[in-house]
């Protein structure tokens, strides 16, 4: 399944109804396709933000399957380079007053997907994200 | 789904139910209720996410938000009703170690009861 979608927050929902559509279509367990939403969430959040520095009028690729087990996620836009493979663990303070508000979302893919990597592939990022799941 | 949020006061302490999904899409929605309760100068806030279905970091980001706000304006914000995958996020943020999290809606009206007796 294939979605291209701009770069604007609002339409990380589209991504969201494909995940619903490759969940009906294969009977995936509503977990599975919660985890696979909130690293979406995250990881074009973070491209949108970030990657393309909030500008509108980029295009952002996205590619799911479902083979062997696993869940397959694509992901590809022409922002500046990034490798969020890379981006440094958080530091979560105990107390709620010296806890900031950023650095988990990465941490969060990590913990939802079984593979995370990333390619810079002329002048495009590409992250592939695997995830096992029972149908 | 989308976002909802009603407001079902509990013991005349502010109350939000929430449901539906919580991320970089619908965060600020949550945010802007949170910040506008909290700013309306209430002793506590209670946030019942037992209908919400999953919560990204953008979720995690505005309640951190409002109970930090509620930390310096003496309104305590209370979370209740997290359980499955959603406790499991709270979990893997470590953010079930920065919020007051209680089971039911009750148990926060009465710890809010008991807290400002104590003061």
């Amino acid at each position: 399944m294939r979605l291209t979608i701009e770069s604007r927050l609002p339409e990380i929902a589209r991504a969201m109804d494909l995940v619903g559509e490759l969940r009906q279509l294969h009977g995936l367990p509503q977990r599975d396709a919660d985890a696979l939403c909130i690293v979406l969430d995250e990881l074009l959040s973070n491209t949108i933000r970030h990657g393309l520095g909030g500008a509108a009028g980029h295009e952002i690729s996205l590619a799911l399957d479902y083979a062997g087990g696993e869940v397959t996620v694509e992901i590809e836009d022409d922002g500046a380079a990034f490798d969020p493979t890379q981006a440094p663990a958080p530091v979560l303070a105990a107390t709620l007053a010296e806890r900031k508000p950023g650095g988990v979302g990465i941490a969060f893919v990590r913990n939802l997907t079984d593979s995370f990597e990333y390619r810079r592939e002329a002048d495009r990022n590409r992250v592939v994200l695997r995830r096992r799941v029972m149908a | 789904m989308a976002l909802e949020i009603t407001q079902e006061d509990e013991a005349g302490i502010a109350a939000l139910a929430v449901s539906g999904r919580i991320d970089s899409t619908t965060a600020a929605k949550l945010q802007e209720r949170l910040t506008e309760l909290v700013r309306a100068g209430g002793r506590g806030l209670i946030v019942d996410l037992r209908q919400v279905a999953y919560i990204s970091s953008a979720g995690f980001r505005a309640l951190l938000v409002a109970a930090q706000l509620g930390e310096s304006s003496r309104c305590s914000l209370l979370l209740c009703g997290i359980a499955g995958e959603v406790r499991r996020m709270f979990e893997m943020g470590a953010f079930d170690q920065v919020f007051t999290i209680l089971a039911t809606r009750e148990e926060c009206a009465t710890h809010l009861a008991a807290a400002s007796t104590a003061a």
